[in-house]
């Protein structure tokens, strides 16, 4: 298990490389000028130049990538153009927050939309069902930032009993926790249901209600565990987006987010706030990804069963 | 457990129809519905009151300054918290007058010199005395910086002096008549010289330290910069103990924070929410006219725009009153020059008038009978974007036909700087409100599109800068305005206006056109 960790590790090295020749080149070839924005229209040509070398941007191609994966190895992610501030103080303090709200919406999501999954699949084209899909689709559907400014006149204006923005307390996390969640809660609980559906009908599931197993059980052990790996796929990717794509959630409840930090930096062509910021979204995404791989051999002997026979069969070689 | 899962999805279901619901009930503000004070107000046929115990200020900003030092940014947001950090030597009363403020009397030696007298019982919120090197290295500062030269590059920075330890000479390179002006604005703020170099500048924009009645405490990124009241004020001590500047980027986010009472006043509203803000009685609507004019560019030096016959043709064909009120949802007026009327030396030339007769016949003299094409820049903007549209239809409908290019903010200022925008509607930041600011559009130097390349505007321009006499500065810009308007290098469109909100307990703040009010006025009532 350990050996797979690492591997894994190892091969998000070159990814992660790419993720960052990727970014450092549409940035490079994309109009607008940093200096220039900085500066502002009445700044002399002479002037934008003479910031366009002290930034570095009169540089080479190969000389700036180089530079900064240079400065990446030492833990260095720039500066930001903008305030002078190095790029990796200004992405933690966002990070935490993002990470925070992230959190929340996922647990938020998890605890509704799994349940909700479960009772729509095991009373299935019941009313609760109906229901349910309907509200599903609405939730996929509606767009988020229309979400956002509703549950603020609902919460904000109309009862005021939420305040409108920031994130200064637990209550400033309800509104923001929903409107990321619309969607995951959506995907999560249509995930559930196709997935206990399928497994529902199984014999395994027939041969356990033959055997007089209470329904309860049954439903949470035998069918639950067998329908989640494919849930937990999609619980994986949600957080995700929660992490790097809440920016319009982030925006309306005026939340100090990395999304809408990023989004603020492409378009003032602050680009180490971008590279650093879409870097540390891929790590983040690479350490979900590992973590959800893990777990499905934690829910699923079988998949266990494999890391540790490619294992065995590796020893094997390596006695023969 | 099912029932808790069916009740959970009722609640959800009950929220989103009611949300549903909140927004036909919008146009009605449910006055005491958002009451989060536990003070409370009294009802609104009686006179408004401070929420009890009430010592925090709470503002909102549209966007997160880049810097809070005044020499080393452009953007109103940093000079809006700035007027509560630092000072100017002198300020602008009501009417206009220049007072004494950090200077306690300023004499004019002659055009280039001015010896100015300084409090001597002014300190840093570091607890160090203001001298005469605090204000030298701050000219001198405004003087170099590449953000600050527009307004301050006519002082010399080698030359101006501290005469004794609260006597400061100050030396221009030439006469340099918008001096006052600017150093009564926010631009013109006063730094510690020892604090701002040990500290370096990035960090000291991070953390001002400043002469004013408030002093800075944390600036969490992205989210709010906290002030508190500066124990060794010299001057009037302000209502507030501490002052939180918020950044909620979102407009009607903005404003729904001042309705519900979240934050005590929020700048720069959009047109759609000033109705709302204006009709409930817990807010108050503070409109007036900015000082930023918006115009048409024309590239002069680029086919077709480099014949004054075509130029003029495309201003005969806009009916400017329908643009202007179709664009700016009737919150602007029509533009009749260059600049706003209450800057000196405002001429009313125009606008030229609507003929789209005479538009296609000067067209056919220019040898474009059969028509012609042309590009029009816009980024992501609600406004330009529309007077794209709008002139796409006038211009089409006298054979002009209008590519819109829609392209990003950073593109468009690349291009617009490398001469490559034909078209484009623009609502430059004027600085300070002086005429010669007003029209920095129009210098040879600058690096905008508009190209027009005419040294006689470059002349008049350096006339007016120079002339301290104000009526015949007024005359030379006069002039001016009637020039530019003959050769129709642009074609001006609108005088906006800007609004920001408080709530009824606010008072003494008032409309700045500069969009930088005065925090230091504020009183609760």
């Amino acid at each position: 298990m350990l050996n797979y960790i690492f591997k894994r590790i190892l091969v998000a090295i070159p990814v992660l490389l790419g993720v960052t020749l990727l970014v450092f080149t549409m940035l490079y070839f994309t109009e607008g000028d940093p200096a220039r924005l900085i500066l502002g229209d009445t700044a002399t040509e002479e002037e934008v130049e003479a910031l366009r070398d002290e930034l570095g941007l009169n540089d080479s191609f190969i000389k700036q990538y180089v530079n900064y994966l240079g400065g990446i190895a030492k833990g260095d992610f720039g500066t930001d153009y903008i305030t002078g501030r190095p790029v990796r103080d200004e992405i933690m303090e966002r990070l935490g927050t993002t990470l925070k709200l992230a959190v929340a919406s996922i647990i938020f999501s998890i605890v509704v939309a799994i349940p909700a999954g479960i009772i729509s699949a095991i009373r299935q084209y019941s009313v609760i069902d109906i229901v349910t899909m309907v509200i599903v689709l609405l939730g996929n559907s509606m767009p988020n930032f229309w979400l956002a400014l509703m549950l603020i006149l609902f919460f904000s204006v109309f009862l005021g009993v939420l305040p409108a923005s920031g994130l200064y307390g637990i209550e400033y996390y309800i509104m923001p926790v929903i409107g990321i969640s619309a969607g995951a809660i959506a995907t999560i609980t249509r995930m559930t249901r196709s997935s206990m559906l399928e497994v529902i009908r199984q014999d395994y599931i027939r041969t356990a209600r033959a055997k007089g197993q209470s329904e309860f059980i049954i439903i949470l052990k035998h069918a639950l565990k067998n329908a989640l790996i494919p849930v937990i796929t999609v619980i994986g990717i949600q957080f995700t987006v929660a992490v790097g794509g809440a920016v319009v959630n982030e925006q309306v409840f005026a939340i100090p987010g990395l999304g809408k930090f990023l989004v603020d930096a492409i378009k003032s062509r602050n680009y180490q706030v971008v590279q650093g910021g879409v870097l540390v979204i891929a790590i983040i995404c690479s350490i979900v990804n590992l973590a959800i791989d893990l777990l499905y051999a934690f829910i699923d002997p079988r998949i266990k069963n494999q890391y540790q026979r490619s294992k065995k069969i590796k020893m094997a070689k390596e006695v023969r | 457990m099912l029932k808790k899962i069916v009740a959970i999805m009722l609640v959800l279901a009950m929220v989103f129809s009611l949300a549903a619901c909140g927004k036909t009930g919008e146009t009605q503000p449910q006055s005491g519905g958002a009451e989060n004070n536990a003070g409370g107000e009294e009802q609104k046929e009686e006179v408004p009151l401070t929420p009890a115990g009430k010592t925090d200020l709470k503002f909102a900003l549209d966007q997160e300054p880049a810097s809070l030092d005044p020499y080393m940014h452009t953007k109103q947001q940093g000079f809006t918290v700035g007027t509560l950090i630092f000072e100017t030597l002198i300020k602008k009363d009501e009417n206009g007058k220049f007072i004494p403020w950090l200077a306690t009397e300023w004499e004019l030696v002659d055009d280039t010199t001015i010896v100015f007298k300084l409090r001597d019982d002014v300190t840093f919120h570091d607890g160090s005395k203001m001298t005469a090197e605090d204000v030298v290295y701050s000219l001198a500062l405004g003087a170099t910086s590449s953000f600050s030269k527009t307004v301050f590059s006519s002082i010399d920075p080698e030359n101006t002096k501290a005469l004794d330890e609260y006597t400061v000479e100050l030396k221009l390179l030439n006469p340099y008549a918008p001096l006052f002006e600017a150093l009564a604005s926010f631009r013109g703020a006063i730094l510690c010289k020892a604090a701002r170099e040990s500290m370096g500048e990035t960090e000291y924009g991070r953390a001002p330290v400043g002469t004013g009645p408030m002093k800075f405490v944390q600036w969490v990124s992205g989210d709010r910069i906290d002030l508190e009241a500066y124990d060794g004020y010299w001057g009037e001590k302000l209502p507030f103990e501490t002052a939180t500047a918020r950044i909620i980027v979102e407009s009607s986010s903005r404003s729904i924070e001042l309705e519900t009472g979240g934050v005590d006043i929020a700048m720069e509203l959009a047109f759609s929410d000033w109705d709302r803000i204006d009709s409930n009685p817990d807010t108050v609507l503070i409109s007036g006219e900015s000082q930023s004019s918006t115009f048409i560019l024309l590239n002069n030096s680029m086919k077709p725009f480099d014949d004054i016959r075509v130029r003029q043709a495309l201003a005969y064909a806009i009916d400017m009153q329908s643009l202007v009120d179709i664009a700016f949802q009737g919150n602007a007026v029509v533009a009749d020059s260059y600049y706003i009327p209450s800057i000196l030396g405002h001429k009313s030339v125009g606008p030229m008038e609507y003929n789209p007769e005479k538009a296609k016949s000067l067209l056919a003299e220019a040898g474009y009978g059969d028509g012609v094409e042309i590009d029009f820049y816009t980024y992501e903007h609600p406004i330009h974007s529309v007077v794209g549209e709008v002139l796409q239809s006038m211009w089409g409908a006298v054979g002009v036909k209008v590519n819109i290019l829609v392209v990003d903010l950073a593109t468009q200022t690349e291009l617009n700087n490398t001469g490559k925008v034909s078209t484009a509607h623009m609502s430059p930041t004027v600085a300070i409100a002086d005429p010669d600011a007003a029209l920095m559009i129009w210098p040879t130097w600058r690096t905008i599109s508009i190209r027009h390349n005419d040294q006689h505007v470059q002349d008049l321009l350096d006339a007016g800068r120079s002339t301290y006499d104000d009526e015949e500065r007024a005359k030379i810009y006069g002039e001016l305005q009637d020039y530019l308007f003959s050769k129709t290098y642009s074609i001006p469109v609108a005088f906006p206006k800007a609004a920001f909100g408080t709530r009824n307990y606010i008072e003494g703040l008032e409309f700045s056109p500069s969009l930088v009010p005065d925090m230091t006025t504020i009183r609760f009532k």
